[in-house]
């Protein structure tokens, strides 16, 4: 199980959240906490991560020296998706989590897609989960291109995660899998 | 465009007035069930959801919205589904609170129980946590819902994720007894899914086949096996996705489990008699997902699933013969045939990363040497790879995980170390935090030099792969000998320089140094420095010199720090240019100096003539003073009998006549010639009268030289173009030490105290000499 899923901004300006999912608690609850904190620390824990990965996308493409306006142009010429930028975020036991995560990020033009894994997840597999949701995200939500869209249209990207990364598990899923999953996501869409 | 829209939609959601969000959980509430206003409903759900995640304080929402809310994700309606998951989101962003606001449908009690309404909320179930134990009530239902075989699919799918998560995440609350259910219903999972295909659902084929066809293969080929993820069909059936549910968690499952029941049990017997089905049936899968995964899938997406389900299949592995080492003959076979596979076709280099991690840890048992894969994945790989963020990032956590071991009872880190340090020269960013703990491990008696030299040359090392790879591309082969190269990419075409651009990027350490023309090389190198992964390449280079600094100074001999320090008079000059780099560097090779030789001062006497002839250069001065200064400082305060017993009078004359001429000399030069050369020519002065003041109070013969020397260059300085005050601070401070070396007696005892001045019984003590001069002053006055 994934701990989170966010769809974040990436350059430029400050890194915006826009789309979170939380699967479960960081550490066993405790009564002594208060509720609304323990949701504040929760946010700014998505925030921060988002962050991380905003600032590592800015140092990838400052020694690339790849404009963000190349993707968003070959976004427009078809509907090909960019080369994704690829990687990985060590979250160190304690900060921000009581055990240790990693972050797991592939991003594009302005938008950045970050899985939260347990240290036993399988990464392989969660790069290529990632990608499958972020086929079907962009497909039905065009978040490459109008990154206000994750934010608007929540519904959609909840349907789809809820198909494809069933209660946060990353799930095999081989070709003909992913086909009878996405016609239940077209048929749900419609209603 | 798109960006500012993102701004203002923020702006606009994080100040709502409560007001406003009553007025839209109302208009909720009123249009949820009408039918002609569906879309308007959707868009203030939307909003809801919006409002909530972009607010820092939650806004206050009523208690039938909250139940209502409840009640959607219970039902989870068909037609409704948008709907109700949207709900599911704005209930996990308000939940944990408290119990009453949920409503007494919430959770399943005892006397009402609908297994489908709650299985819906199990997700919910996760967020709101074990308050009040609550979640430990839900897991006897959930296990009898997820065994009992009377439920349908997605109330046995739900039981089954919430159970794994909740092993996951709190995995104290799973007892012996569940586990050993859902090992039971899991392991029939796995093997007894059905084998045909399910038929289209979602056409009506009044002209059907009694029976549908089985599944394939992923090369198209009939399966005639058991089920698995590996297996194609048009549409897949319910007890078949359970399968794959089970397969997907199973990894998770073992591995939380595992670490939960070692910490209870203790011993490996106990669990392996829990998990004695499941790892029976587990083998099984895994040893036929071997077999599927040297089928050619006719479809490419397939291929990446297979990469992904070998990865998965030898961790389960690795995890079964850790519950039961009984296994371990019978699976080493399977995967060690699994890596000869991979050795053939390089293709796939994040897979070796579990395989070396099961052969280290089950090798032993059946007497297997991993060194020849060790040299594969450290040797070739490494040195292919390291540019792959993925691999590179596994590899360090291999490294980290295994730490101690790699460490201790291999010699990998020590031979590999310039291939692994690759990894941080092209992502410093990313990897410091770990290099910080693997660093320690990279240095042995024998490399921690050639590691000290190659983390000086980091940035270096950067370049040459920058340079490297850049060529790659454009496949220049000749090399020209002809003319100096000017810039860093000729310099890698020259046959004069390849070498060195050969020795940075080398794969093994233990070749030596190449300092000869390492300063000509920084200055060919001169244009990449301020690339951007150089310059930040540059800043982790401190970090890790303190912590290179820390393990040497508290394990490594005197002999080994003795022979370091001509390597520290010679790099403090040798740094490759970028701004700021330099400085720092020096800062922290000045502070180590000290520590250096406070920790073991017979290094004084052993490289007293390396150490006067870097002293006796005004030349080393310059771009050094911290250095240069500190070490005068080590001369004076620490060459002593009381620290060694070589220390002869002899000794400190020899030291002493070093300063001296190096003092007249930089006395002597005027004003504006030192002030090129050295930014702070007075602290270097002041520092050098200081140390030949404390060498003559130790060696009294010296005495009359020094006040010679004191007098001149307060004399001299006296006529200087200094600025009045620092005049005036370096001539006071000559003739207080003239002073007080014409009382020896009391020269020695200020000038040289005990060490026990440090911990400040001088103050106390009634025969102190503070204390006695006091009285003294005190009867005088």
């Amino acid at each position: 199980m994934v701990y989170a899923f966010v769809i974040h901004t990436l350059l430029p300006g400050p890194c915006r959240v826009l789309y979170h999912n939380v699967y479960g608690q960081d550490a066993t609850y405790s009564d002594e906490v208060n509720d609304a904190e323990h949701k504040n620390r929760r946010r700014n824990h998505i925030q921060l991560i988002a962050n991380e990965v905003h600032s590592e996308y800015q140092f990838r493409r400052a020694v690339q020296s790849r404009a963000v306006e190349d993707d968003i142009q070959r976004m427009g010429n078809d509907d090909t998706l960019p080369d994704f930028e690829f990687g990985c975020i060590r979250l160190p036991e304690g900060n921000p989590f009581t055990v240790e995560r990693i972050a797991l990020w592939l991003g594009a033009g302005n938008s950045g897609f970050t899985l939260v894994c347990e240290k036993s997840e399988n990464r392989l597999l969660a790069e290529n989960v990632l990608k499958i949701l972020i086929r079907f995200i962009q497909e039905h939500v065009r978040v490459i291109n109008q990154p206000s869209e994750a934010r608007l249209k929540s519904d959609k990207i909840a349907l789809i995660l809820s198909r494809f990364l069933p209660n946060g598990n990353l799930l095999f899923m081989n070709h003909r899998v992913v086909r009878q999953l996405e016609k239940e996501v077209e048929n749900l869409m419609k209603l | 465009m798109a960006l500012s829209m993102i701004e203002s939609l923020f702006s606009q959601a994080s100040y709502t007035s409560q007001e406003e969000i009553d007025r839209i959980c109302q208009g909720v509430l009123e249009n949820l069930y009408a039918p002609d206003k569906t879309n308007e409903c959707m868009n203030q759900l939307r909003q809801l959801y919006f409002i909530l995640q972009a607010s820092h304080t939650e806004p206050c929402l009523p208690r039938n919205m909250i139940s209502t809310l409840v009640n959607m994700v219970s039902s989870m309606d068909h037609d409704k589904t948008k709907e109700c998951l949207l709900c599911e989101q704005i209930l996990a962003e308000l939940l944990p609170r408290e119990q009453e606001d949920l409503g007494s449908d919430f959770y399943p009690s005892s006397n009402y129980q609908n297994a489908t309404s709650s299985a819906n909320c199990f997700p919910l179930y996760l967020m709101q946590g074990n308050k009040k134990f609550c979640l430990a009530d839900v897991i006897p239902h959930a296990v009898r819902w997820m065994s009992s075989g009377k439920e349908d699919f997605n109330v046995q799918r739900q039981a089954f994720c919430f159970l794994v998560s909740l092993q996951v995440l709190h995995n104290r609350l799973v007892n012996e007894e569940t586990m050993k259910t859902v090992n039971s219903t899991a392991s029939d999972w796995l093997m007894n899914a059905s084998l045909y295909q399910l038929p289209n659902p979602y056409t009506i084929n009044p002209f059907k086949k009694d029976q549908a066809p089985v599944v394939n293969e992923v090369d198209g080929t009939p399966s005639r096996n058991f089920f698995t993820v590996l297996n194609i069909g048009q549409y897949y059936t319910n007890d078949q996705f359970l399968n794959i549910y089970s397969f997907s968690m199973l990894y998770k499952w073992l591995y939380h489990s595992q670490t939960s029941t070692e910490e209870a049990l203790d011993v490996a017997s106990k669990s392996a008699h829990v998990f004695k089905s499941l790892v029976d049936k587990s083998i099984d899968y895994c040893f036929r997902i071997l077999d599927q995964c040297e089928r050619k899938p006719k479809v490419s997406s397939d291929i990446d699933l297979q990469n992904c389900c070998l990865l998965e299949v030898v961790n389960i592995l690795d995890m079964i013969c850790k519950i039961e080492p009984g296994h371990v003959a019978r699976v080493f076979q399977e995967v060690r045939r699994l890596y000869q596979r991979l050795m053939h076709e390089l293709d796939k280099p994040r897979l070796l990363i579990p395989v070396l991690q099961f052969f280290l840890n089950h090798g032993k048992s059946v007497e297997h040497d991993p060194q020849e894969a060790y040299t594969l994945f450290f040797h070739k790989l490494l040195t292919q790879c390291y540019l792959d963020p993925a691999f590179s990032f596994d590899t360090i956590t291999f490294i980290k995980d295994n730490l101690e071991t790699l460490c201790h009872n291999t010699n990998v880190l020590s031979t590999y170390f310039p291939n692994i340090l690759k990894m941080l020269a092209w992502n410093p960013r990313s990897y410091l935090a770990d290099f910080e703990e693997i660093l320690p491990a990279l240095m042995s008696p024998n490399t921690a030099i050639e590691v000290f030299h190659m983390l000086l040359d980091l940035p270096c090392v950067t370049v040459a792969l920058e340079i490297t790879e850049r060529c790659k591309k454009s496949e220049v082969q000749t090399l020209s000998t002809e003319a100096e190269p000017t810039s860093s990419l000729s310099a890698f075409q020259s046959a004069l320089y390849r070498p060195m651009f050969n020795f940075f990027t080398r794969v093994e350490g233990g070749h030596g140094d190449t300092i000869n023309r390492l300063s000509l090389f920084h200055n060919i190198l001169g244009d990449m420095n301020q690339h951007p992964r150089v310059l930040v390449c540059s800043q982790v280079v401190p970090v890790l010199l303190r912590i290179w600094f820390d393990v040497v100074l508290d394990d490594a001999s005197s002999d080994f720090l003795s022979h370091l320090i001509p390597v520290l008079l010679e790099r403090t000059a040798f740094l490759y240019n970028i701004p700021g780099y330099q400085g720092d560097v020096r800062k922290v090779l000045a502070e180590n100096v000290v520590h250096l030789l406070k920790k073991y001062p017979e290094i004084l006497y052993d490289q007293a003539s390396e150490i006067k002839d870097f002293l006796i250069s005004p030349r080393n001065i310059s771009g050094r003073e911290e250095f240069f200064a500190n070490l005068v400082w080590c001369v004076g305060e620490l060459c002593s009998v009381r620290h060694d017993n070589r220390c002869t009078a002899e000794t400190i004359t020899r030291f002493f006549d070093t300063l001296e001429v190096l003092t007249y000399e930089l006395s002597g030069m005027s004003s504006a010639n030192l002030k090129e050369e050295i930014s702070n020519p007075s602290k270097i002065i002041c520092m050098l009268m200081s140390s030949i003041s404390k060498l003559a109070s130790k060696c009294q013969d010296l005495i009359p030289r020094s006040i010679l020397l004191l007098t001149k260059v307060a004399k001299q300085q006296q006529t200087s173009f200094l600025d009045t005050e620092i005049k005036d601070a370096v001539v006071g401070r000559a003739q207080e030490l003239i002073n007080l070396l014409k009382l020896p007696n009391f020269a020695n005892v200020v000038l040289n105290p005990d060490d026990e001045i440090e911990t400040g019984r001088w103050h106390r003590d009634n025969t102190s000499l503070p204390i006695t001069l006091r009285c003294v002053q005190h009867i005088l006055s």
